[in-house]
């Protein structure tokens, strides 16, 4: 296996504009799930596999295989590179790789525990003992979900131009989620917590006192209103920001998106988009980060990205050939789910930075409205700017006091508006949101977070008046 | 090695090293896809993939491992990996037992030998002709895809179950984006099929440039009470959503399903009759047996309204004291299988699609969207795409409109549903009417 893959790439003759390139994966996890106090599963995945990429001609062509021998993954960079060709009849505006730019290197695991060296049985009793207190503030609680799991990944990439790295990164997860219920209203709430770390992400994490916070977030939401519906000023808290910066924004930012002419970002970098008190940044570099990593499946070093900067956008996350459209030097965005997956790009960990309000002041600022509590996920279409995501639970806001709650409710906007629209940034910002994110049928394990965020005119889907 | 048996020297394996139950399940794929972007092709995928899972009992404690590659070297490590991981976890009281071997039905059409010939070229000239299509409706930038997979699927079990299907299935979808100044509207379509005669490129291309050309010009509405009038596939996106939450053998055990209880209850509105159908000829979500081997059969669901069954498979069954309705399905093939519906299909109206739209005197044509439930019974959902209605006409594209309601309001405020029906490859479904439903919006 330790074979090097510059070596069956030497195998190849290619043009002077051409590119291929090797990846091989292996992935193996672990993943406890509990259901209402009993194990319903406990599945131990291993996965290995290579991937080819060529571009010929302006065209891709991409290759997986699962035989690692150096002649299956030379079969399959053939492959890859027979497919660019028949692809390159029918191309509109051939493709560039960026090739400025090459990196040599490798990572190992930056984690202190090994979650692989934890006994089965600890991490059944922690998901538990989890499991146990959010069902401990009583029976309104319907049912409860605890996963607890890690998962180690070494990839190595190598390609035509000279990059040649290998990294390790691991990923431990810990989500809960409670199902409360009185007659037919059905409340879900969730948490969780996830760390491109080991087992010390665990450790850190007191089971028992964020079991029984969850479960009774979910009993104080059954005696809770109904939602409101219409336009109205929100402020979101650190999780909800997180995600609301991540549709509204991150997905336009992607520069596959912009050079597909399907982001409704194109053509605006030096612009003012929002507000000067926003600045939002995508950053894989975040030690420990749950969206964070060394190199990109490319093989592209990781580095911090200015998306906005005081209300101006600045730039865009790039693949190899996103940054050769738009003559910039790559930063390392181009993420591959696994090795059957092309690279693409994508987020890691974005945020919004913080500014000098307190939760008070927001609140007095806005008067009127809502504020919107724990994320539950949201999606984008981002070339026409119009977004939507979900809070699971909110207080309503009346006479710049934070008064009674509300059940779950979703919102929506458009992009090119709502950074306008901002109109106060909280002091503290917080990483709160380790989430997984869905492109292209492709998953990316990413984190969101920032300040509370008060912005004017959200259009909220409740089915109150 | 045969896919057949390497399940079965697997399942072999498991029980010699001690499982009291085994089961082994393996998909093997070839597949390509192309993808087009801005009008041309960019690129070609082609792979070939493998995947063993093994589920081992030990009592009635449960161990899964899986390995990518499947392979015969790779049987020994699978297998006692899942038996440790058995030995490992307590008892699950509610195991009863895996399927037992039993007659499966015959579903034809699910593999055709031409689609897995196809080759890139072939691909190629198909996609082609789709985005000229698109191209021939007017001034649109067009992007998409088309996906072609041949998979043999097989599943193995310690009391005798030894089957295997091979499936293949075409996909394309076309996203066409038109602007006018700085203004952009986008229109999608797609087609799934499982047979090579039934794909219509060209159609895809041409009514994805078509939304996209009438979706100019969007506006705000002002929020408040309208009807919804919801095309095909948000009507069957919509009702499979809130009907496959509640009905779900799985949610009911776990207590978490709105519909505990409500079986012989009516849960929706009298227009509406829903079933399950995976034994559809040519369907996408059709099969002759379950992901745990167990003969599928059609299930009704819903009749005039009334909750007629939940959906199971053999654990949820077990547990609830319920016949198993053959609907287990896994996410991936590591995972445990839960109940999940196939081809849903509801039933026509009695009205024209011209009544239904003539009788809205303000309301909202949802197409393209899905309007769910939000983590339990409320709804709170994005109109993706709509044009509002007006004393019967559609009137202008609606951009940043949201509804709320519940999942029982909602259906039980269904007063109307077309004669005409759209059969996409066995998903049936007609236009769907709903009344009064409230609509915050940015206008």
């Amino acid at each position: 296996m330790e074979f090097e893959l510059r070596r069956i790439l030497d195998r190849f003759q290619l043009g002077w504009k051409d590119f291929a390139d090797l990846r091989v994966t292996e992935v193996e996890s672990t993943n406890v799930f509990i259901r209402k106090g009993e194990v319903d599963q406990v599945v131990n995945r291993k996965s290995a596999g290579g991937a080819a990429r060529a571009l010929v001609k302006g065209a891709w062509g991409f290759s997986y295989t699962t035989d690692l021998s150096p002649d299956g993954l030379s079969a399959a960079l053939d492959k890859a590179i027979r497919s660019a060709r028949a692809a390159s009849s029918n191309t509109k505006e051939p493709a560039e790789v960026y090739r400025g730019a090459t990196f040599e290197g490798r990572s190992g695991l930056r984690i202190r525990v090994d979650p692989r060296e934890i006994p089965l049985e600890e991490k059944m009793s922690v998901a538990l003992r989890f499991d146990g207190s959010i069902r401990s503030v009583g029976p309104a609680v319907a049912t409860t979900g605890v996963s607890l799991g890690d998962a180690v990944k070494k990839e190595r990439v190598a390609n035509s131009l000279g990059t040649n790295v290998e990294y390790e990164v691991c990923y431990t997860r810990l989500s809960a989620q409670a199902t409360v219920k009185e007659g037919d209203l059905v409340q879900n709430v969730t948490t969780s917590i996830g760390e491109s770390r080991g087992w010390e992400t665990i450790e850190g994490y007191d089971v028992e006192n964020e079991g029984v916070k969850l479960g009774r977030r979910g009993i104080n939401i059954l005696s809770a209103k109904p939602p409101p519906s219409g336009r109205m000023n929100v402020i979101m808290d650190h999780s909800l920001v997180g995600v609301y910066i991540h549709e509204a924004f991150g997905h336009a930012s992607e520069a596959d998106a912009v050079k597909a002419n399907r982001s409704i970002l194109a053509g605006k970098v030096g612009d003012k988009v929002g507000s000067e008190m926003v600045t939002v940044v995508d950053d894989p570099t975040i030690e420990g980060a749950r969206g964070s990593y060394p190199y990109d499946s490319e093989g592209t070093m990781a580095r911090r990205r200015v998306i906005v900067e005081r209300g101006v956008l600045k730039g865009f996350l790039h693949s190899l050939e996103t940054a050769a459209f738009m003559n910039v030097e790559p930063n390392g965005a181009a993420r591959a789910q696994d090795f059957s997956s092309k690279p693409i790009v994508r987020m890691s960990n974005t945020f919004v930075q913080a500014g000098d309000m307190t939760l008070e002041e927001l609140a007095e600022l806005i008067r009127e409205g809502i504020l919107l509590i724990e994320s539950y996920g949201g999606y984008v279409d981002p070339a026409r700017g119009q977004f939507y995501f979900t809070a699971q639970e909110g207080r309503l806001i009346r006479d710049g006091k934070i008064c009674e709650s509300t059940q779950n409710v979703s919102m929506s906007g458009l992009t090119l508006e709502v950074l306008q629209k901002t109109i106060g940034v909280g002091k503290e910002m917080k990483i709160a949101f380790p989430g997984t994110c869905g492109k292209d049928g492709q998953s990316a394990p990413v984190s969101g977070g920032g300040p509370y965020l008060a912005v004017r005119d959200i259009v909220v889907g409740g089915r109150g008046g | 090695m045969d896919p057949l048996d390497l399940c079965s020297l697997a399942v072999k394996v498991a029980q010699r090293l001690g499982a009291t139950q085994a089961e082994a399940v393996a998909l093997f794929e070839r597949s390509a896809s192309l993808s087009i972007e801005r009008d041309g092709i960019t690129g070609i995928s082609e792979g070939f993939s493998s995947g063993l899972a093994v589920r081992a009992f030990v009592g009635k404690s449960m161990g899964i491992s899986t390995s990518t590659p499947a392979s015969e070297s790779e049987v020994e490590k699978v297998v006692s990996n899942a038996i440790s991981l058995a030995r490992s976890s307590p008892p699950d009281n509610g195991f009863k037992s895996l399927p037992e071997p039993k007659p499966t039905p015959e579903v034809p059409g699910l593999f055709d030998p031409e689609l897995e010939a196809l080759t890139s070229e072939e691909l190629i000239g198909f996609c082609v002709d789709g985005v000229e299509a698109s191209k021939s409706e007017g001034t649109v930038d067009v992007s998409g895809g088309a996906t072609v997979s041949a998979q043999e699927y097989v599943v193995a079990n310690s009391l005798g179950v030894t089957l295997k299907t091979k499936r293949t299935w075409l996909g394309f979808f076309i996203e066409a984006l038109a602007k006018d100044g700085g203004e952009v509207s986008t229109g999608f379509d797609y087609f799934l099929v499982r047979n090579l005669k039934e794909r219509n490129f060209e159609k895809v291309g041409k009514e994805a440039a078509k939304k996209a050309l009438k979706a100019l010009g969007a506006k705000k509405l002002p929020s408040g009470n309208y009807s919804l009038v919801l095309d095909e596939r948000t009507s069957l996106s919509t009702i499979s959503s809130i009907v496959g939450f509640g009905a779900n053998a799985y949610n009911v055990m776990l207590g978490s399903s709105y519909y505990i209880g409500k079986v012989g209850s009516p849960v929706a509105s009298e227009v509406l009759t829903v079933k399950d159908e995976p034994l559809y000829p040519n369907g996408i979500g059709s099969s002759p047996f379950d992901s745990e081997g167990y003969p599928c059969s059609t299930l009704t669901l819903l009749e005039n309204g009334v909750l007629m069954s939940y959906f199971t498979d053999s654990y949820t069954a077990g547990v609830l004291g319920l016949p198993n309705t053959g609907r287990a399905m896994r996410g991936d093939l590591g995972s445990r299988p839960r109940p999940g519906l196939t081809n849903i299909q509801i039933g026509q109206g009695e009205i024209s699609e011209e009544e239904l739209f003539g009788d809205v005197r303000l309301g909202i044509f949802v197409y393209d969207s899905q309007i769910g439930p939000v983590g339990g019974s409320n709804v709170s959902s994005l109109i993706d795409h709509g044009f509002l209605i007006e004393e019967g006409e559609l009137r202008y594209p609606v951009k940043e409109s949201m509804v709320g309601s519940t999942v029982f309001d909602l259906l039980q405020s269904v007063d109307g549903a077309s004669k005409e029906v759209l059969n996409e490859s066995g998903q049936i479904s007609p236009k769907v009417r709903i009344r009064n439903v409230r609509v915050a919006s940015g206008g």
